[in-house]
């Protein structure tokens, strides 16, 4: 009977129709939240100190509730943690597997089955953790004292080593958060290096685990990281001097020119590194003074030189420069982060002048951990000084003799 | 067989002391006219500079050095400098060495240095693992992250925890 098929046809799909409604109805009101998170079915909550029955029972609970739905996130980690706790650690790690199979991307989740398996000291945990701080940006500062743990410790390091070679978003706020926190800077500097490693100039992370390091006494490291991060180009010839040509811009890093960025009304002078007419875009190093008391140093350059005999050659332009001894070039003794003795000083430069050659002999003894090359004022240590005009200098070079 | 990387630490602990502590920038250009070449760059793979009088410049393969320059490798690169004497010292990623023709072969292949050292190198310098840090995440991340007391298992203490997760959407929909 066609007419009969055909109303059993419709039954059916009513049937079918209302099932899946139902099931849509349970899953979105009955099973979970408005917030997406699951709903979680009444549970015992257990006591302090509770007892073998009621623990016993809580496992029932857990049972039933799985029963119920297998996919219920909260009870599988639930059922997870009650694994864990009871001794049972691999029911425990495929528990947490399983609760990874239903929600990889779980902030809670990914965060319990991370400290699961880094307690069992597994890779695992690490590989979680790391998908952890770059799914949640927010969960990095919970995060990151855990990774510089792992970094510290040597378990971990080889791994944290290729999870960084993917260079992921979190890295470089790590290398920030880890060196401005203690972290040794040697064990920060690959990371640094990676994290880096498509910037066009070093990133502040990466200026400051250099950073670290100088003060730290590892110049060598220092240098070498830094000079993995100069772009290629510029590493055709480097130089003693850094770009003693001005013809980038500086870039306040590392062994690169720091010029300052102070107030002028505070330090009493601007520097620049502006265009000079003529062909071929040449550039060259401006300080203008206001006149006023002189405060921190214009431009500097930390040098890293072998004991030796060298000698630094450059051009100066003072204009209308006054002041009571004038201003020079010194290189001066660096041991960690305090700035010392003079080693060298240039002539002294005054008044007007056209573009003239100068030079000053160094001669680096070893004595010192490390040098810098700067700009300042003549005046005896802890004198103040008064300067007026501007000074212009372009192609310092250091040779070795 | 275990003292094996006791050794290798030992013996470029002793190169380190044995070389200055400051790299490249002294020392003769690559290809001097008044000194000979004794040593050259071959195999290089990526990036390498050497020392001049006026600092560090990039090589390319087949560069030839005096004694006492300084060839350094940049990150990712790798090279053989070749002495003269048949001596081959292989230089891995951001390595140093100083070319030394009148030392020991052996000698100058432990003067090569890595500066910025990579997790794996320095394992092997450290010689052996360490205990287990299982103890880290327990103190770090469980506290971090609502604690073991937190996660105790129950209903209410699971509810917590989820219920700070706002947006965290795991709703098959």
């Amino acid at each position: 009977m066609p007419a009969t098929s055909g109303s059993a046809a419709r039954l059916a799909i009513v049937a079918v129709s209302l099932f899946l409604l139902w099931r849509v109805f349970h899953v979105n009101v009955g099973l979970y939240e408005v917030s997406g998170q699951p709903r979680l079915a009444a549970l015992p909550v257990p006591a302090a100190g509770s007892s073998v029955d009621s623990r016993a029972g809580e496992r029932a609970a857990l049972g039933r509730l799985l029963d119920d739905n297998p996919a219920e996130l909260a009870a599988v980690l639930m059922l997870a943690r009650e694994r864990e706790t009871g001794g049972d650690v691999a029911g425990a790690s495929k528990a947490y597997r399983t609760a990874l199979d239903i929600a990889p991307l779980h902030r809670e989740t990914l965060a319990r089955a991370s400290a699961h398996f880094l307690r069992q000291g597994q890779p695992a945990g690490l590989e979680l953790l790391a998908r952890l701080v770059e799914s949640y940006p927010a969960m990095r500062e919970r995060a990151f004292p855990v990774l510089a743990e792992l970094l510290a410790g040597s378990r971990y390091r080889a791994q944290l080593s290729q999870i960084a070679a993917r260079n992921p978003a979190w890295l470089d706020p790590f290398v920030a958060w880890a060196c401005t926190r203690g972290t040794d800077p040697s064990l920060l500097a690959p990371l640094a290096l990676q994290a880096s490693s498509a910037a066009a100039a070093p990133t502040r992370a990466a200026a400051c685990v250099i950073d670290r390091l100088r003060i730290s006494g590892l110049w060598e490291q220092a240098y070498h990281l830094w000079l993995n991060l100069v772009p290629k180009a510029r590493r055709a010839r480097l130089g003693f001097v850094f770009n003693g040509g001005f013809d980038y811009p500086a870039t306040n890093t590392g062994f690169d020119w720091t010029i300052s960025q102070d107030a002028e009304r505070r330090v009493g002078h601007t520097a620049e590194i502006v265009r000079l007419p003529g062909a071929g875009d040449p550039r060259a190093l401006r300080v203008a003074y206001n006149g006023a008391r002189q405060r921190g140093i214009p431009a500097r350059q930390y040098l890293l030189l072998l004991p030796g005999r060298y000698e630094l050659t450059g051009l100066a332009r003072p204009q209308g420069l006054k002041a009571n001894r004038g201003i020079h070039w010194t290189v001066r003794c660096v041991e960690g982060d305090r700035i010392g003795k003079v080693v060298a000083r240039s002539e002294r430069f005054l008044g007007t002048a056209d573009w003239q050659p100068f030079s000053m002999k160094v001669e680096i003894d070893g004595s010192c951990g490390g040098h810098v090359l700067q700009l300042e004022p003549v005046v005896e240590e802890g004198q103040i000084a008064f300067v007026s005009g501007s000074a212009w200098f372009d192609d310092l070079v250091l040779w070795r003799r | 067989m275990k003292l094996r990387p006791v050794v290798k630490a030992i013996a470029v602990v002793l190169s380190l002391a044995a070389v200055p502590n400051l790299f490249a920038q002294q020392g003769p250009a690559p290809v001097a006219p008044a000194a000979p070449a004794v040593a050259s760059l071959l195999a290089l793979e990526g990036d390498a500079l050497a020392s001049t009088v006026s600092g560090l410049v990039a090589v390319t393969q087949g560069a030839t050095f005096t004694n006492g320059t300084r060839v350094l490798t940049m990150a990712k690169s790798t090279g053989t400098i070749e002495y003269t004497d048949g001596c081959l010292v292989n230089l891995g990623p951001n390595m140093r060495v100083e070319i030394r023709l009148g030392a020991p072969c052996e000698q100058r292949q432990l003067m090569a240095v890595q500066t910025v050292l990579d997790p794996a190198t320095e394992l092997a310098l450290e010689g052996a693992l360490e205990t287990a840090t299982a103890s880290i995440p327990a103190l770090v991340l469980g506290g971090a992250l609502g604690g073991p007391a937190g996660i105790v298992a129950g209903g209410a203490g699971i509810a917590a925890l989820v219920g700070t997760s706002p947006g965290d959407s795991v709703s098959p929909n």
